[in-house]
């Protein structure tokens, strides 16, 4: 039931919107985006605070229904079965060890995985056994990246996955970031610094105040 | 089938770790029971004449008092929208989460109950009855909290409100419960009450879970 990346490139991921309008509440965000995104694809979306680059994010997602227009995905997959979301509050439980946390993310889509590769290489080896709530910020991040790679899903939502990051935590994202779109992923990132990832040309959608 | 055992121990894990709130239950029972016990004058006769209810009040009232433990905290966390992002259908969650607070909310109630019959002087056959149709009963009981603690798992101090959404549908309960633990009192495991109570119970149960799923799917789109 998960949508797992395609890496054979037989049926090749892609998102589309058409005429896309997005409302939070009576509010109107924005109104007839139409954007196309392929596999391989990474789009900034830029704006000022509060223009909906997170609600962009939430609808990309499934979680928030469109309130005119459509997102079509194809191969044709429920939104939520395909994305992976990296938002904040970032959904890690209180009172578990990072471990455990990851662990539990594992079993929700159904496979123990062995996750000290994953530790080591988000370098969480050492805090492995920490209480989430005691993680720093950039701590955080490294084991969000940790449950986005976990996912394996197709498109990646990533709402300032740069901040709070050290010099070191920044590359390795941008790193998988990359790795994420050569095997065929769509990465969508919110972000008011765009980080150059190495090797991929960037799409930018700056959304402006409707009216 | 994976996703529920992983929430359900998760759900436990955590309880036993952080704080106790699943003992409140049980000490909330306790405080209740005795604070009768005296307000009644500490008469054995009115008390043993009113034991079962007061019991059934207890464990009533405590599992209604903890509604918010069953999903504010993974609300405000962001659990719940990765949980259903992970392809967990609702009602698994829903699901996982009222067997959690089956073991947590109800569990430590049933414990407590034998203890508490010897204050209010209630012999065997009182206690066995009462704790029959409370086990009778729990599910359903369950399935209206958890049915609370999701429409409301967005709101915080919205207990009043949750109160007077529940109340209502526990009162069938209530009333049948007392009948079947009377009933199972005078004629034994054929008592037709019993059936009656079970019959409502898988009822309660079929529409107070699917409705809590239904709920959290509303709450999880954002506002």
């Amino acid at each position: 039931m998960t949508a797992i990346l395609d890496m054979t490139g037989k049926n090749p991921f892609e998102v589309t919107l058409s005429s896309l309008s997005l409302r939070r509440g009576e509010r109107v965000l924005f109104e007839n985006l139409s954007l196309s995104l392929k596999a391989g694809d990474l789009l900034y979306v830029l704006g000022e605070n509060g223009i909906g680059k997170t609600s962009l994010l939430l609808a990309l997602s499934g979680l928030l229904k469109p309130h005119d227009g459509k997102i079509d995905i194809t191969p044709n997959t429920p939104p939520h079965l395909s994305s992976s979301l990296l938002i904040q509050p970032d959904g890690t439980s209180r009172g578990l060890s990072v471990t455990e946390d990851l662990h539990f993310t594992a079993r929700l889509s159904g496979g123990e995985t062995n996750i000290s590769p994953l530790l080591e290489k988000t370098g969480l080896s050492d805090l492995a056994q920490n209480r989430t709530e005691t993680l720093s910020l950039g701590q955080r991040k490294r084991h969000s990246l940790a449950k986005l790679l976990l996912g394996r899903r197709p498109l990646w939502l990533l709402d300032e996955p740069f901040s709070a990051l050290d010099q070191e935590g920044r590359a390795l994202f941008a790193q998988e970031i990359s790795f994420h779109l050569n095997s065929g992923g769509i990465a969508v990132i919110a972000t008011h610094l765009p980080t150059e990832i190495p090797g991929h040309r960037s799409k930018t959608l700056r959304l402006k105040a409707a009216k | 089938m994976s996703a529920f055992t992983a929430i359900l121990t998760r759900d436990i894990r955590l309880a036993f770790r952080t704080g106790g709130s699943w003992i409140l239950g049980a000490v909330f029972m306790i405080l209740f029971i005795s604070l009768c016990a005296i307000a009644l004058g500490g008469q054995m006769s009115e008390l043993r004449r009113l034991g079962s209810a007061l019991l059934w009040l207890a464990i009533v009232f405590s599992m209604l008092l903890s509604f918010a433990t069953i999903f504010q905290a993974d609300f405000r966390q962001g659990t719940l929208t990765q949980i259903y992002l992970s392809g967990t259908s609702p009602l698994i969650l829903v699901l996982a989460k009222w067997a959690a607070f089956l073991c947590l909310g109800f569990l430590p109630l049933v414990i407590v109950t034998p203890v508490m019959s010897t204050v209010l002087g209630l012999n065997g056959k009182v206690l066995l009855a009462t704790l029959l149709t409370l086990g009778l009963a729990a599910p359903a009981l369950a399935a209206y909290v958890t049915l609370a603690g999701a429409i409301f798992c967005a709101r915080t101090g919205a207990g009043f409100l949750a109160v007077l959404l529940v109340t209502p549908f526990l009162v069938p309960l209530l009333i049948f419960g007392l009948e079947a633990s009377q009933g199972f009192l005078i004629q034994g495991w054929s008592a037709v009450e019993l059936r009656l109570l079970a019959g409502l119970s898988l009822l309660s149960i079929a529409i107070g879970l699917p409705a809590s799923a239904a709920a959290l799917r509303v709450n999880l789109e954002p506002s």
